[in-house]
Order: C-alpha cells, then sequence, then structure tokens
C-alpha cells in the first residue's frame, strides 16, 4: 500500500492547481448546501409547527386555515365533546382560531405581502408551547392589539411594538413581538379572536385546534365529528396539516431538487477533469511506481483516495464558504394561502454531513476513471513521457 | 483564417481533456440557462397583459379578502371605461390536488370585452355563454388532462364550499397564458347562495393616459367604506405575484453567478495544464518567428473556442430537452409554455467565452513570455 503522505505531499507539490480545485468544488458544495439548507429551513419550519397529539378541525376539503369556516355552533357541539384535556380551571383545551391575511409593506418592497392575523384565545398559547413573548406584552381580550413574531417585525416595515397600522377602517396597534422557534407561527401576527371576527366581519373561525386526553380519545373524537352530517368537517393531526402546508411551497422544493442534482453532476464532472489532469501530468512518476513493484491495483486505490481526499478539502470549503448564509431569514409565497412564509437557511449538522459525503462520494466516481487510466498506464510508454 | 487548423488540433491535442472541460460547461450553461429562463418566464408572465389598458381592483386589506358585487356598479359610473369584468380566483384542482392549475369564475357577459386578447371562437363561446355550467379552458390545459370539448368534468375545491361540475364548451387561446380554466360567476354566487362577494374587478380603460387617474378615482371611491380597494395595471398586479416569490431573482442570480466562477476556477487548472505541456512547442514557434501577440492571440482563441463549444452544448441541449420534457407537468403547472429564451440563451454564450478569456489569460500569457532559450531548455 502506498502511504497516504505520498497523496498529500503530491497535493502539496501542485499547490496552485490543487487549491483551485478545492475551491472549485467548495464553491459548488457550498451552492448545494445552501439549497438543502433552504429546504431544511422550509422542512423545519413545516414539520416542527403541529404537535402530533393535537387535532386540527378544517371545513371539509379545505386546503388551508385561510379558506376554512369553521361556524360557532360546530365550534359549541365539539366543545363539549368528552375526552378534551381539562386546564386548570376545568375547561377544555380547546381553541377557536379565525385566520386572516393582511397586506403590509415590507421594508424591502413598499408594495409589500400578506401577513397571516391569527385571532386566538388563551388557550393557543397553552396548546402552542413554542410560541414565547420575547418583547414588549401580550394583547388585551377584545382589543384591537396585535402582538407579532420576529422575523415579522425585522422583514416588515412599521411592525415594532409601539407601531400602528390601518386595515380598512379599523386601526391595530403592535403590544408585543414574539419567538415561535423556528415553526410556521414565526410568520404571523396574532390578536384577540372576537375583535377581529367583529372587525373583520366574520361570524365563522377557521380552524379549531383540540387537545384530547390520550391516543384514544383522539380518534373517539375524530370519528364523532366524522360522524356528524351536520358539521362537514374533517379532522387531521396538527403536524399532518403544517406538513401538508409544504405542497404551497413546491416552487421552492423544486428548485432545490434541480439546483443539488446539477451541482452534484457539476462536482462530479470537476473532480474527473482534476485527477485526468493530475494523472497525465505524473505519468513518469506513476510508471516508476509501477516499475518498482507497486501492484495496478495500489495505484488504483492511492488515485481513487487522492481523489476523495481533495473533494473531502473541496467539501470542507464548501462548508465554510456556505456558514455565512446560515441563519440568513427569508421569506417566500404560499401558493395554497397566498401568504407569506418566512425561513432561515439552516446549516445543521445534518446538512453538513450530506454535504461531505455527496463531495467525497462524488469524488470517488469523479476519479474512478483517471485512476483507472493511471494503473492502465503502459510502463515503458510512460516511462518515456516527458 | 490561415491558422485555424492549428487551433483545432490544439483543442483536441488532448481529446479526453477536451471533452470532459466541455461537459461540465455544458453540463453549467444547459443549468444557468434553465435558471435565466425560468426568470425569463416569470417576467414574460407579467408582461403578458401589457398594452391591454387593464385595471385590477383587488381588497386592500390583502389579495385574499373579497369585495362586495355592488362596487362593480359604482365603479362603472366613471367615465372613460371600456368595460368592467368581475373574477374570482377559485383555487381548485382536478381529481388529486398534484392536477393544480389556475382555475376561475368569470363574468361571462363582460369576459370579452374586458379579456379581448383570450381568443375563442364564437360558436365555442356561444355555447359556453348558454350553458350555465360550461366552461372555456386554455388549450395547454385541454393537452395536459387529455380533455375535448364537450367532456363533463367535476373540480375539488379548497377555498370554497362546493365542488363545480362543469361541460367544456370551449378552447380559449392566449400568447402566454393557455392554461387556466373559466367558468360562470353566476355558477359560482347561486352555489355559494348569492353571497353576493367577489375577489376582483378587472376594469377596462378607453385610454392608457387615463390609468392612473382612474385607479386613484376607484381607490378614493371606497377609501373609507369597509372595503377598501387597491387598484393596479396589470403589469403591476402580476409583478406583485412575482415580488411575494421573495428574492427568487437575487438567489437564481447568486448562484448563476457562483457556478460560473466555479467554471472559472477549473477551467484555469484544465487550460494551465495545456500550456504547460506545449511550452517546448511555443518556443519553436517563436523561434521559426510566430511573435509574442500572434502566440497569445492563437492560444486565447483555442480557450475560448474550449469553452463556447461547451456553451454552445449545454445551450442546445436544453432546448433539445425543454421540447420533449414538459415542465408544466413536472412543476405542476408551475412553470407553462417553458422553453431557454434568446436573452438567457445569449447570455449563457456570452458568459462561456469570457469564462475561457478569463480562465485561459494567465496560462497564455505566461506561456507566450517565456523566452525561446527558457523554453526550449525546459524539460516539462
Amino acid at each position: 500500500m502506498i502511504p497516504l503522505k505520498y497523496n498529500i505531499r503530491s497535493l502539496a507539490a501542485r499547490r496552485v492547481a490543487t487549491l483551485m480545485s478545492i475551491v472549485g468544488i467548495g464553491v459548488v458544495i457550498a451552492v448545494m448546501l445552501s439549497m438543502m439548507a433552504l429546504y431544511n429551513g422550509v422542512r423545519k419550519a413545516t414539520t416542527t409547527s403541529g404537535s402530533k397529539d393535537a387535532m386540527m378541525v378544517l371545513r371539509e376539503g379545505a386546503l388551508a386555515e385561510v379558506s376554512s369556516w369553521v361556524n360557532k355552533d360546530a365550534y359549541r357541539i365539539i366543545r363539549a365533546l368528552p375526552g378534551i384535556r381539562k386546564d386548570a380551571k376545568g375547561q377544555p383545551l380547546i381553541s377557536p382560531e379565525i385566520v386572516i391575511a393582511f397586506k403590509l409593506p415590507k421594508k424591502a418592497d413598499p408594495k409589500g405581502a400578506n401577513v397571516i392575523v391569527r385571532g386566538v384565545t388563551q388557550n393557543a398559547f397553552a396548546l402552542r408551547s413554542k410560541v414565547r413573548l420575547t418583547e414588549g406584552r401580550l394583547f388585551r381580550p377584545d382589543s384591537n392589539e396585535l402582538i407579532v413574531a420576529r422575523r415579522i417585525r425585522d422583514r416588515f416595515a412599521n411592525a415594532g411594538v409601539g407601531d400602528t397600522f390601518k386595515f380598512g377602517p379599523q386601526q391595530w396597534s403592535v403590544v408585543g413581538v414574539f419567538d415561535a422557534s423556528g415553526t410556521a407561527f414565526d410568520s404571523e401576527m396574532w390578536g384577540d379572536v372576537n375583535y377581529l371576527g367583529q372587525a373583520r366581519k366574520r361570524n365563522a373561525y377557521s380552524s379549531l385546534l383540540v387537545q384530547p386526553v390520550d391516543a384514544a380519545a383522539f380518534e373517539s373524537i375524530k370519528a364523532e365529528i366524522k360522524g356528524d352530517n351536520r358539521l362537514k368537517l374533517q379532522v387531521k393531526s396538527e403536524y399532518q396539516y403544517y406538513v401538508e402546508q409544504t405542497n404551497g411551497l413546491l416552487g421552492i422544493v423544486i428548485l432545490v431538487f434541480i439546483v443539488t442534482a446539477f451541482m452534484i453532476a457539476a462536482a462530479i464532472l470537476a473532480t474527473m477533469n482534476t485527477m485526468f489532469n493530475t494523472v497525465s501530468s505524473r505519468k513518469r512518476e506513476l510508471a516508476t511506481m509501477r516499475a518498482l513493484g507497486y501492484k495496478r491495483r495500489t495505484i488504483l486505490l492511492a488515485m481513487m483516495m487522492e481523489s476523495g481526499f481533495v473533494a473531502f478539502l473541496g467539501g470542507v470549503a464548501g462548508i465554510i464558504l456556505a456558514l455565512p448564509v446560515n441563519f440568513i431569514s427569508t421569506g417566500t409565497i404560499n401558493w395554497q394561502t397566498f401568504t407569506e412564509t418566512a425561513f432561515n437557511f439552516d446549516v445543521d449538522r445534518n446538512v453538513a454531513l450530506l454535504g461531505i459525503i455527496l463531495a467525497i462520494v462524488s469524488g470517488i466516481i469523479g476519479g474512478l476513471l483517471p485512476a483507472i487510466g493511471a494503473a492502465r498506464l503502459p510502463i515503458t510508454q510512460a516511462l518515456r513521457e516527458i | 483564417m490561415k491558422f485555424s487548423k492549428l487551433i483545432v488540433r490544439n483543442l483536441f491535442r488532448n481529446k479526453l481533456r477536451a471533452v470532459l472541460t466541455m461537459l461540465l460547461m455544458a453540463a453549467i450553461f444547459f443549468f444557468v440557462a434553465t435558471l435565466l429562463s425560468i426568470l425569463e418566464n416569470f417576467t414574460m408572465f407579467s408582461e403578458a397583459g401589457a398594452g391591454q389598458n387593464r385595471l385590477a381592483v383587488q381588497s386592500a386589506i390583502s389579495l385574499v379578502n373579497m369585495l362586495p358585487l355592488s362596487h362593480e356598479a359604482k365603479i362603472r359610473q366613471i367615465p372613460g371605461l371600456v368595460d368592467v369584468c368581475t373574477l374570482q380566483w377559485f383555487g381548485a384542482y382536478y381529481k388529486e390536488p398534484k392536477n393544480f392549475f389556475a382555475n376561475f369564475a368569470v363574468d361571462h357577459k363582460h369576459m370579452r370585452t374586458v379579456f379581448d386578447d383570450y381568443r375563442t371562437s364564437d360558436a365555442e363561446f356561444a355555447a359556453f355563454a348558454n350553458d350555465r355550467q360550461g366552461a372555456l379552458v386554455g388549450y395547454e390545459l385541454m393537452q395536459r388532462f387529455g380533455w375535448k370539448i364537450g367532456d363533463r368534468i367535476t373540480l375539488k375545491s379548497t377555498i370554497f364550499p362546493f365542488n363545480p361540475e362543469l361541460n367544456i364548451r370551449g378552447v380559449e387561446h392566449h400568447p402566454v397564458d393557455s392554461s387556466s380554466l373559466f367558468f360562470h360567476m353566476d355558477y359560482f354566487e347561486k352555489s355559494m347562495n348569492d353571497f353576493g362577494l367577489v375577489g376582483m374587478f378587472w376594469v377596462k380603460v378607453k385610454d392608457r393616459k387615463d390609468m392612473p387617474a382612474i385607479s386613484k378615482q376607484i381607490d378614493d371611491m371606497f377609501r373609507n367604506s369597509e372595503y377598501p380597494t387597491e387598484t393596479f395595471t396589470e403589469k403591476e398586479f402580476q409583478l406583485n405575484f412575482l415580488s411575494m416569490m421573495g428574492d427568487v431573482k437575487l438567489l437564481f442570480h447568486a448562484v448563476s453567478l457562483c457556478s460560473i466562477f466555479m467554471l472559472i476556477l477549473l477551467a484555469a487548472i484544465t487550460m494551465s495544464m495545456s500550456a504547460r505541456e506545449r511550452i517546448t512547442e511555443i518556443a519553436v514557434l517563436k523561434a521559426i518567428g510566430f511573435e509574442r501577440g500572434l502566440v497569445l492571440r492563437l492560444m486565447l482563441i483555442e480557450f475560448s473556442l474550449l469553452t463556447l463549444i461547451g456553451g454552445i452544448a449545454g445551450v442546445a441541449g436544453g432546448k433539445l430537452v425543454f421540447r420533449f420534457v414538459n415542465m408544466a407537468q413536472v412543476t405542476q403547472g408551475f412553470l407553462v409554455n417553458f422553453t431557454l429564451y434568446g436573452q438567457s440563451m445569449a447570455i449563457c454564450l456570452a458568459a462561456s467565452v469570457a469564462v475561457g478569456l478569463l480562465a485561459g489569460g494567465w496560462p497564455a500569457m505566461r506561456a507566450a513570455r517565456m523566452s525561446v532559450v527558457d523554453g526550449l531548455r525546459r524539460v516539462v
């Protein structure tokens, strides 16, 4: 076996070329990683938003809360069902919510984008432990006060504590900022459900969130709601609802897959190119090694290792290049709700690991042909080569 | 040019290396051309209604809020209008959620005057107008689902609580938007129990100079009502959608630039290899009287030819791929009528030449500058 030192030394001997291939592969990996980070951010925003044991009640056929209606009679019927967990005061943990979109001007774009405004009661906070107030105070019941997600405050103009804005004839004022640790609620504003309903002349809720006592109660409540012909409602777990919301973000997902596929192809071709160059510039050296008695297999392995190593370094460079995009917050339209969904580029350990693995794999695939070429060199001819 | 043979021979002196470099160029330029074309496709959509003198009136509160039908009569009182047409985004799909496409309820009585760039034969339009459950379908959408005139289809609604059952009565043709479906506003209102609200009013204006004034007049009229409006020109309206997609443009441009930067680095490795290999040869050329400038020019032409061929292969390959791959199907209606567009292809070809010059510049210069004696003595 040829010691790894040989590979490292020969890379060092071709410093400039090696560095260029590392940076070149690094850029490929960095682009790929940023795309994965984007996807990761979208996925995190959707899969961490909902709890698996809370039940979401929507109108039959509605794909999103914005387009769902649950009237107040249905709320009263469901509230009275057995199997719903009770709070400290003995009241059932059920959160009737109204979800409406408001258009707000963005800092970067005065024309603005639609933001979800969620009308809630106290129960909403009990059911969504990830929502924490970080600044200001909660809205008072039956008031025109709103609390705003930190990411919305950062991206939209005029949305900080103390700011006011008008939607139609009503004035709204921001009294607090909350953080929802990367969930979908980070793209929302929350206010009082009754006031929002009156202000927008809606006498139906958009959705109900119900906390059953256990899994058996989940099933029995679900069966009860489905079996009631008056209701015409659908039930799914809150988790499932948010996972399905990813469909509205299809554009981003398609983009991520196209870019990743191309970048993998580019990484393979790039290492292949680099390795062919390295091999052809040291034919004599390789032939000498063969003449000294190293087997073909050994040379093949050494070349593959070298290729894998360069790609590995490229992967590391890619991670370093991709790190600055981490935590950049961006937003895109959810085509199901026409509202803006905010998420972060999220370069976490898994994304980084996947980047390194894909880099090494494409390095090995790309190195295969050049390595075979190196192992098959006709010794006498290669020794004569200048 | 008398040196063309020399250039071509040098270009393919190492066939494998040349082909690999071209392949890498082709892959990346195919990719960059696709990204740029997607942006161009969006812009085309936003400019589809240019010159149509149309204004879109929607709720100032947000796109998903609705306006009362009674606004229509008030808007009609404004002088200088051709016609007003109500339009409701319906957001339904066919059979399965993945078969999503644009579908609207539209006021058929005013559709042809306001949306006169959508063409349907008179006979088909009459059949559509006479059937309250009739539908007009874009020809690309007809192809996508294999529909024929006379078919009865049921759409699954995601926003409104009824599933329209429609008879396809006509095919609609439009230069850009050929995958939308339209059905009767009456049918929508009846099925919604006369709920009296609609998403948008489209206003066609006689003279385009009046558009800003009329748009302001409409918004002023409803400013203090329960349902304030916001009026856009058609282009602004479409651009709003684009801006709602976020910084897609920035993202695509950043990805394209990174890819091209990577190409420059990798091409530079190949080219310095190729230049180093022929130092002796170049010294000989210079010894027999080739000038330094000529040697430099020959090498630069060769290098940029190498990358240009790669670029052409990528762009032409892409054009071919998108002829056979129906992007409307792949992206579930997200990209309609997609192909690589002239502007994106031109940018890519120009960039491919630039990559050759940038990557090859330094190696070529170094090779051309080396003194004859050094070059001849040098053992590579």
